[in-house]
């Protein structure tokens, strides 16, 4: 009995150590750091093969993004806020880069197979005024490329039927392997995203 | 220049309402809605979204509902990011306007949210859109639409 509490004391003592030492280090640690310092293992193992739909309907692979980078974003057209402003964004980086900014390929992937069909994400995509790959797929060829990127994706109601649905909405950036490079997020000042995409470009 | 004569223009327009008003309390209604903006849309595109930077110069009040003719329906969301996922929801009673205050409607932040649009929301055009509060009597006003992508 009194062994047994002596048990967990000791473990209660360790685990208190174990949070202190984890606190000083995060204390300790520079306050900001270059994203890609920051990124683990299992972000780096981001990506992989996939078959799914383009906006012409046709199947579209990974192998055709092979030979050149590409920016990834996952989203949603019934999206109003983050999706388009993140969309424009790399527009905008895209124009922004000058020479080279056609170098990468920017791709859209639907996390609401239900709802964009490819035609909804041609329309959708055509207000741009750059070319974007859209895709959208079958409900399992989306389950596995969301897998694949570990996207976070689930729908929420809104009332009257609709809904929306909370995503992961982290731009990756991939080599021309299909390899994770790097992330971009909304905070990322403009010249430090263009920093990132020019080292993905001469990679 | 529109813009500096507009801020003359509100800022005489407060200099006389300092002056003809003396009460204690502030009546509500007396808002300054500026910069509101909605997202361009396709033909058959689902949503848009408006957003403005609503100045309330009267006493505490709440928006709680929108709409518009170009919409089937507008609610009021706010979006979040935590660690990296993006979620949207329906403010719950709406978005409080304290008295004195100047709150935004802006990306990644609150917007009207215009669900299925009835038409396409061409860049350049106006569409209106009314803002009933609480407390001040409903109000309407002009949303010039701007790109699809705009963050401000
Ligand atoms: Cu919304």
């Amino acid at each position: 009995m009194s062994g047994e509490r002596n048990r967990g004391l000791r473990r209660g003592l360790i685990l208190c150590a174990a949070l202190l030492a984890g606190l000083l280090g995060y204390l300790c640690l520079p306050p900001y750091e270059q994203p890609e310092t920051v990124l683990d293992e299992s972000i780096a193992s981001i990506g992989g093969p996939f078959e799914l739909l383009g906006t012409d309907g046709d199947a579209f692979g990974s192998a055709e993004l092979r030979g050149r980078p590409f920016a990834i974003f996952f989203g949603f057209t019934h999206c109003p806020d983050v999706c388009p402003t993140t969309l424009s964004r790399l527009a905008s980086l895209r124009q922004e880069m000058g020479e080279g900014g056609d170098a990468f390929d920017i791709v859209f992937v639907t996390v609401d197979p239900a709802r964009d069909t490819p035609g909804d994400m041609a329309r959708y995509l055509s207000l741009f005024h750059t070319p974007i790959i859209g895709l959208t797929g079958s409900e399992a060829q989306i389950e596995a490329v969301k897998e694949e990127f570990g996207i976070y994706a689930e729908q929420v109601p809104l009332g009257n039927g609709a809904y929306t649905v909370d995503h992961t909405a982290t731009v990756f950036l991939m080599d021309e392997e299909g390899n994770f490079f790097s992330a971009l997020d909304v905070h990322d000042r403009n010249e430090d995203a263009i920093a990132r995409l020019r080292r993905l470009i001469d990679g | 220049m529109r813009g500096r004569n507009m801020r003359i223009a509100l800022g005489l327009a407060g200099l006389i309402g300092l002056a003809g008003c003396s009460q204690s309390a502030r009546e509500p209604g007396d808002f300054a809605i500026e910069d509101a903006w909605a997202r361009a849309a396709a033909e058959d595109a689902p949503v848009s979204a408006g957003y403005a930077r609503i100045e309330n110069r009267g006493g505490d009040d709440r928006l709680v509902s929108a709409s518009t003719p170009v919409a089937a329906e507008a609610q009021i969301h706010s979006v979040t990011m935590e660690d990296g996922v993006m979620r949207m929801r329906e403010t719950e009673g709406g978005l409080s306007l304290p008295g004195g205050e100047t709150v935004e409607l802006r990306p990644g932040g609150y917007h009207i949210m215009l669900m299925q649009p009835n038409r396409a929301l061409a860049e350049g055009e106006h569409i209106p859109i009314t803002l009933t509060f609480e407390r001040a009597a409903p109000v309407t006003v002009d949303f010039i639409i701007r790109p699809i992508g705009a963050d401000r």
